[in-house]
């Protein structure tokens, strides 16, 4: 990642750290979020798969608008490489806004803004999409566990270079442990994006996640939300 | 049609009694006038007519007792002292308040008088006048009399109460001012109800006793009370023990969790990628399922709730807190009770 992209995703987790305890001294309900995500993306562009990995590291800031609405706001950085000749290692930059709209205590609406940058050293490509999703989220009755199921479409996909996607997904699966105003979490994420063939092949990218979190929640006891 | 002439029928008879003590009445007063005018004898003829058995009209008890005292003045005055003195006991008997005012009559009537009350012997209590009565600052009270020295004992008697309120127990002569202050004997506020006052008295003079009672209801004005919390319901308590079956659906929920993250990372890649990372989604389904074995195995063993047994005791103190304020509140406003009194129908000998 070159100096020039670092900045605005510091400028967010300065954002998202700063967030979450001025809000929690106001009594308002709010959390803080650290995460590490192991990423593995794959893609195809028509001559074979092209697979690297890499750890991003995130933070977010969450607070409740009311007793339904509540905003994240959260930012990532990293690295991927591959371990096959001509994988060319990459620098990626993400920042997101979500909005989520809780209809029970077991179910909310999502709807979610992010922009990601993967530069290498000859390039750069963005990507900016849209989704708009639910969350299902099952208590245990016994632990203070709760399992999370998430799924998302992404009606607008907007990458630089690229049409626009047929298919875009996005999906997570988790499970969040909570010991007093700390959750830790485990989550499984997949993105898929299918491109439309353009005459050159068609261009198939996926990436999958496995992200561990650590929140911080400061207000009223509410499981928090993670986007991701 | 009926009704009307019903109506008609009592228009008549009231307008018939108000007619007759119109008559009486309009008798009584020629009477004084000539009184006044020292036409006596002529007086006294009227002032018998009035008080004989055959008179016709009707006659209330204050215009009789009125006719029996100018009836005794008149006499005395020409000097019929027994004839005034039988007059005299006639008034007091019907009303022992009566009494002469010394400035409107001489001092041989006013002693006449007092000789007829000597040897009559009355007790008597005024009919209560409504009043509202704060227990804090104000009394009630209540009227009494006896025609001459007598031991007297009142009573005030909650009708559905089987207690005594002594009002007073000593001598009395003539008119007394008893007060009441709303209390029972105990200190406690007087009931809301129907109430006695009961004069007894023996007299000190010719050995007789004579007792009066009169009626009374008392209703308390209070300001509205608060209705102090309900019992908490079983809806509004947390379990305190942990029941079989939610260990069960943990284990359930966590198996869901495990499925749905293999679901996806089967069946929302693109297959053309294969299955590569389905390590991932093995990982998060098996802490998922750990986790809901582990709340399984967890919940055969402890069955007690600490958390939700600690809330219920908030929960159980605060409504208890709250009945206390509630009912310190109310005391208060109890506190501030005004009595309020008002004559009943009864009166007694």
């Amino acid at each position: 990642m070159t100096r020039r992209d670092r900045t605005p995703v510091e400028w967010v987790v300065l954002v998202c750290l700063a967030f979450a305890p001025a809000a929690g001294t106001a009594q308002v309900t709010a959390s803080g979020t650290a995460a590490v995500t192991l990423v593995e993306h794959q893609v195809d562009i028509g001559y074979g798969v092209e697979e690297s990995r890499g750890l991003l590291f995130g933070a977010e800031g969450a607070v409740d608008l009311g007793s339904r609405l509540a905003l994240t706001i959260r930012a990532a950085g990293g690295s991927l490489s591959g371990e096959a000749t001509g994988v060319e290692d990459r620098n990626v930059g993400e920042a997101g806004l979500q909005l989520s709209v809780a209809l029970a205590h077991w179910l909310a609406f999502q709807g979610a803004v992010t922009s990601r940058t993967y530069t290498t050293a000859i390039a750069r490509q963005r990507w900016t999409s849209v989704a708009i999703g639910a969350e299902t989220g099952l208590d245990f009755a016994t632990s203070p566990v709760r399992g999370v199921l998430r799924g998302s479409l992404l009606p607008v996909v907007s990458v630089s270079g690229l049409p626009r996607p047929d298919v875009a997904l996005t999906t997570a699966v988790g499970i969040e442990y909570r010991g007093g105003s700390v959750t830790g979490a485990l989550y499984y994420g997949l993105e898929r994006y299918d491109f439309p063939n353009v005459g050159a092949g068609r261009r198939l990218e996926q990436v999958s996640t496995l992200t561990v979190r650590f929140t911080v929640q400061r207000g009223a006891r509410r499981p928090p939300r993670s986007s991701q | 049609m009926r009704h009307l002439s019903l109506g008609l029928t009592l228009v008549v008879a009231a307008s018939q009694v108000a007619s007759a003590q119109t008559e009486t009445g309009d008798l009584l007063h020629q009477a004084e006038q000539l009184y006044e005018q020292l036409a006596i004898e002529r007086a006294v003829t009227l002032l018998r007519q009035i008080v004989s058995t055959s008179w016709p009209h009707e006659i209330t008890k204050e215009q009789q007792v009125e006719a029996y005292t100018y009836l005794g003045a008149s006499l005395a005055l020409i000097g019929v002292r027994d004839s005034a003195l039988l007059y005299f006991r006639g008034a007091i008997e019907r009303d022992p308040f009566t009494d002469l005012d010394p400035e409107r009559f001489t001092p041989a009537q006013l002693t006449l008088f007092q000789q007829a009350r000597h040897l009559t012997f009355a007790v008597a209590a005024r009919p209560v006048v409504g009043a509202r009565v704060d227990p804090r600052t104000q009394r009630a009270t209540f009227t009494i009399v006896t025609t001459h020295p007598a031991s007297v004992r009142v009573e005030l008697r909650p009708v559905e109460v089987n207690t005594a309120i002594v009002l007073f127990n000593g001598v009395n002569d003539g008119m007394r001012e008893v007060p009441w202050d709303g209390l029972l004997p105990d200190g406690r506020l007087a009931p809301a109800g129907r109430f006695e006052l009961a004069v007894v008295g023996q007299s000190q003079l010719i050995g007789r006793s004579d007792s009066a009672r009169v009626y009374f209801t008392v209703t308390h004005e209070t300001p509205p009370l608060e209705d102090t919390l309900p019992e908490l319901t079983p809806a509004q308590l947390l379990p305190e023990r942990r029941q079989a079956s939610a260990g069960r659906g943990d284990l359930l929920k966590g198996l869901v969790v495990a499925v749905g993250a293999l679901v996806v990372s089967n069946v929302a890649p693109n297959a053309h990628f294969g299955r590569g990372t389905q390590a991932l989604a093995i990982a998060v389904g098996g802490a998922a399922s750990i986790s809901g074995v582990t709340a399984f195995l967890r919940a055969r063993h402890l069955r007690d709730l600490p958390a939700n047994i600690a809330e219920n005791s908030r929960r159980r103190a605060a409504r208890a807190s709250a009945n206390a304020s509630i009912a310190r509140r109310n005391a208060e406003k109890v506190a501030q009770t005004v009595l309020v009194i008002a004559p009943a129908a009864g009166v007694g000998p």
